[in-house]
């Protein structure tokens, strides 16, 4: 293949992103049935649920997009339909960039699906353009990313190759479908007659810019009469800050004062960059090669630095042993792996400090002492069965209750008893009972509320049906509030109902 | 324990009501009730099928010279109001009532788009002669309902006839422009009553229109807060002075029909069961209950069962007044 003469770009155009995306994430899998199953990849499209990507052993039986799932099915009864993951493409994508960051600074991605490079001046290393690409595509295969090229002058030409022609196909004969114009205006071209690119360039621009709107400016591009640059992707830097000593200091009183001001660089850096920390990693580096590490995670992003030294101090509280200074630290050490965007903050006039957020400090706070896995919340769930109607989740995740009833007592308990605690009644009773024994205590009913009846959720059980419960909010003689349930409704669905005890009123 | 369901749905409120007006009235007939009230959202399409089932019973009855219990079935509408107001269920007492419910709700379809209605209370107001009123504590309008049509057009008052009855080759200009801005932004705009106290001022208003017509219906709902509220109503209802009846503001005959009512929940809301979670009801009870049930469910306050008989009563003595059955006359 001859060197084309002037190529500054490189385009790379993944095909199959979602088939590549799935396999990155199970590459057992895919090895096991050698992607020849056929796998499709499916969006709800409205009501239909319609396939855009496939696997290549789909393409290959004439699964293509557009398709709808019922169709699809009819055609291949045992088809694998997974739901198509975005978020996974673009990740794909963004590693695909970073990885493209050894042959050239400039790199961007190109919609969804592509990646363009600059690669002019980057050649030296590999000897000519073909090598560099190939030693891309090498590397992205062995990773399992398919991939197409094309160069170009311009990014527009290089990314017409890689879709629609070859890496160094002659541009004139590249389809009209390569300047990507509207599905109408394809057809408008082809009934003109204007079937190439070469066809077009002939053609007085001010015609077709009249007639067919920006056409003329993408051709103009593609054909590289308009040189436009491409804006290069460039990870930041992460934000870190290290501080050295003369002497190595003994005293790790001394080595967190030194923390707290490595605390006001990085919250500089973070202000800067309109970001706030999710966790910050300390390291102290001994003398002795001995490199001890202190981690805290915040529930939302912070770089108030008063508040994640707080946050160091409790963790270093709650270690078991603390850390152990030995000949001295040589330095102290920094990163914060994890930010998040944290809009700067509006100082009051006389400087106050805005709204705090207690419920975030704490649940920060307790998650430094007690560690991440060990500190839930419970947020409510949509059910009216009691036992489902809260989970634990992680208190950064947990939606927010609903304010109790101005005026009433709660309906529902804080203790809950799981399973319910099963108590003796007088058997008789229609209504809340006159005393219960719960264990070996009775307990006399003062007065009483109720019944609130909950009935079972018949489409959970194979019978439909499921006993329905009344619960009774109680009051016994001493004051102590009970919340009892009687299960199943005598008479009509069971003969005689027991009763429980499900929870204490605080 | 004599007891008359007097707020029942059919099937005919649409995805609100599960069973059909048959179903309802063989059900009221096997619980021993005297008297048994219909009444659909916004219509009175439900009595058809009911009459005609208990007619049917009637001759079957007499044809295997059985005894057939004495029965009487009340019709009406429940009236769905945009405007905040509880919903009520009005009853015609004689034709001239059966006239005002039929201008009433033309009056709201009208305005609004194919199978919506959009009523206010000073509609009420306009056309309650001849109609027994029970006044429900809450409205159960949801999101979406009473929304008035975009190209409606109404009368700018009530005197003017609507546009339908302009006589037909009007002159173009006389004709009023439809406009999404004009009438149908006016009704839009319909002046949303204050949620709080407008229970109190709905029944004195209509107590002193419509006087010995109106009464409170409550309806227990088994969330753990009836008797407080029983309480509440019974107090309000005697400060008022009107009457508390009892009621289970049913919408399906039989306990087993449950299934049947959260499927059509979830087809209204357009969910699956499994993921309706509290749209749908916590519990099974808006059936038709026996008199000893409501008795027991009403112990605080057993006049309201005994009142439940009355608006039946009422009616009944009227067509005795007017001399026979008067769906018999003018549809039969």
């Amino acid at each position: 293949v001859s060197a084309s003469p002037s190529t500054g770009y490189l385009a790379l155009y993944l095909p199959m992103p979602a088939w590549d995306a799935w396999r990155a994430e199970r590459a057992d899998a895919a090895e096991a049935d050698g992607g020849d199953a056929p796998i499709v990849f499916t969006e709800r499209d409205g009501n239909a649920v319609r396939l855009t990507a496939a696997s290549p052993g789909a393409l290959r039986i004439g699964l293509g997009g557009g398709l709808t799932l019922a169709d699809a099915r009819a055609r291949v009864p045992g088809l694998v339909a997974i739901a198509r993951d975005r978020a996974a493409e673009a990740h794909l994508l963004a590693q695909v960039v970073a990885h493209c960051g050894r042959y050239t600074p400039m790199a961007a991605t190109d919609t969804a699906d592509g990646v363009i490079l600059d690669i002019r001046g980057c050649t030296h290393r590999f000897g000519s353009e073909e090598r560099l690409a190939d030693d891309l595509c090498r590397r992205l295969d062995h990773h399992g990313v398919s991939v197409r090229i094309g160069f170009g002058d311009t990014p527009e030409a290089a990314r017409a190759r890689a879709r629609f022609g070859e890496p160094d196909g002659r541009l004139d004969e590249l389809p009209v479908e390569a300047l990507e114009p509207a599905a109408e205006t394809v057809i408008a071209l082809r009934r003109a007659g204007l079937r190439t690119i070469g066809d077009l360039a002939g053609r007085p621009r001010a015609m077709l810019a009249a007639r067919f709107g920006d056409l003329a400016l993408r051709l103009t591009r593609l054909l590289g009469e308009e040189d436009r640059r491409i804006t290069p992707e460039r990870p930041l830097p992460p934000v870190r800050a290290l501080r050295r000593f003369a002497e190595p200091i003994g005293l790790i009183e001394q080595a967190l004062e030194i923390l707290e001001d490595l605390l006001g660089e990085v919250a500089a850096t973070l202000l800067e960059r309109h970001q706030g920390g999710r966790r910050f990693v300390a390291r102290f580096l001994r003398s002795d090669g001995a490199v001890p590490g202190l981690m805290v995670a915040t529930g939302r992003p912070v770089r108030d630095p008063a508040l994640v030294m707080r946050l160091f101090r409790e963790r270093l509280e709650a270690l078991a042993d603390p850390i152990d200074p030995g000949f001295g630290f040589d330095a102290v050490r920094l990163d914060v792996p994890i930010a998040e965007p944290l809009a700067p903050h509006q100082q009051g006039l006389e400087g106050e400090d805005g709204e705090a957020e207690p419920l975030a400090e704490l649940v920060d706070r307790l998650v430094a002492r007690l560690g991440a896995a060990n500190v839930r919340r419970l947020q409510p769930c949509d059910s009216h069965i009691p036992e489902c109607a809260a989970a634990l989740v992680d208190p950064g995740l947990a939606a927010a209750w609903e304010a109790p009833l101005a005026g009433e007592p709660p309906l529902r308990p804080l203790t809950l008893f799981d399973p319910p605690l099963a108590i003796a009644v007088d058997d008789l009773c229609e209504e809340a009972p006159d005393c219960f024994l719960w264990g070996s205590e009775l307990h006399e009913v003062a007065r009483w509320e109720g019944p609130e009846r909950i009935a079972a959720p018949w489409w959970q059980r194979r019978d439909g049906a499921g006993l329905t419960r009344d619960y009774y909010r109680v009051e016994d003689k001493a004051g102590r509030r009970f919340w009892l349930f009687r299960h199943g409704l005598a008479g009509v669905e069971t003969a005689r109902s027991d009763w429980y005890l499900h929870g204490l009123f605080a | 324990m004599s007891f008359a369901e007097l707020v029942a749905a059919t099937n005919f409120s649409f995805l609100h009501g599960a069973s059909h007006g048959e179903d309802m009235v063989v059900r009221a007939i096997e619980l021993g009730y005297p008297g048994f009230g219909i009444a659909d959202r916004n219509t009175v399409a439900g009595v058809v099928r009911a009459w005609k089932a208990l007619k049917e019973g009637r001759e079957k009855a007499k044809a295997q010279e059985l005894a057939f219990p004495d029965f009487k079935l009340v019709t009406g509408a429940r009236l769905i109001f945009a405007d905040g107001t509880p919903d009520i269920i009005a009853y015609p007492e004689d034709r001239r009532g059966w006239a005002q419910l039929c201008q009433l709700l033309s009056r709201g379809n009208l305005r609004a788009n194919k199978g919506d209605c959009v009523l206010g209370f000073d509609d009420l107001l306009a056309f309650q002669h001849g109609l027994l009123l029970i006044v429900l504590p809450e409205s159960s309008r949801r999101d979406g309902e009473g929304i008035a049509g975009r190209t409606t057009i109404l009368p700018p008052s009530d005197e003017a006839p609507p546009s339908s009855l302009l006589a037909f080759p009007c002159p173009p200009k006389d004709r009023p422009e439809p406009s999404a801005t004009g009438e149908a932004a006016t009704v839009l705009a319909l002046p949303r009553r204050k949620s709080r106290g407008v229970l109190v001022e709905t029944l004195a208003t209509l107590r002193r229109v419509a006087k010995n017509r109106v009464w409170l219906g409550a309806a227990p709902r088994f969330d753990g807060r009836d008797r407080l509220r029983l309480a509440r109503w019974s107090k309000m209802a005697a400060d008022v002075g009107v009457p508390l009846i009892a009621t289970n503001d049913a919408l399906f005959a039989r306990r087993e029909d449950r299934p049947l009512q959260d499927v059509l929940t979830c087809i209204r809301l357009g969910v699956t069961v499994a993921a309706a979670g509290k749209a749908l009801a916590a519990n099974g009870e808006r059936h038709l209950k026996s008199g000893e049930e409501m008795a027991a469910l009403f112990a605080d306050h057993p006049q309201a069962i005994s009142d439940a008989l009355a608006p039946d009563l009422v009616v009944v003595a009227a067509r005795e007044r007017s001399g026979g059955n008067l769906i018999r006359e003018e549809f039969a």
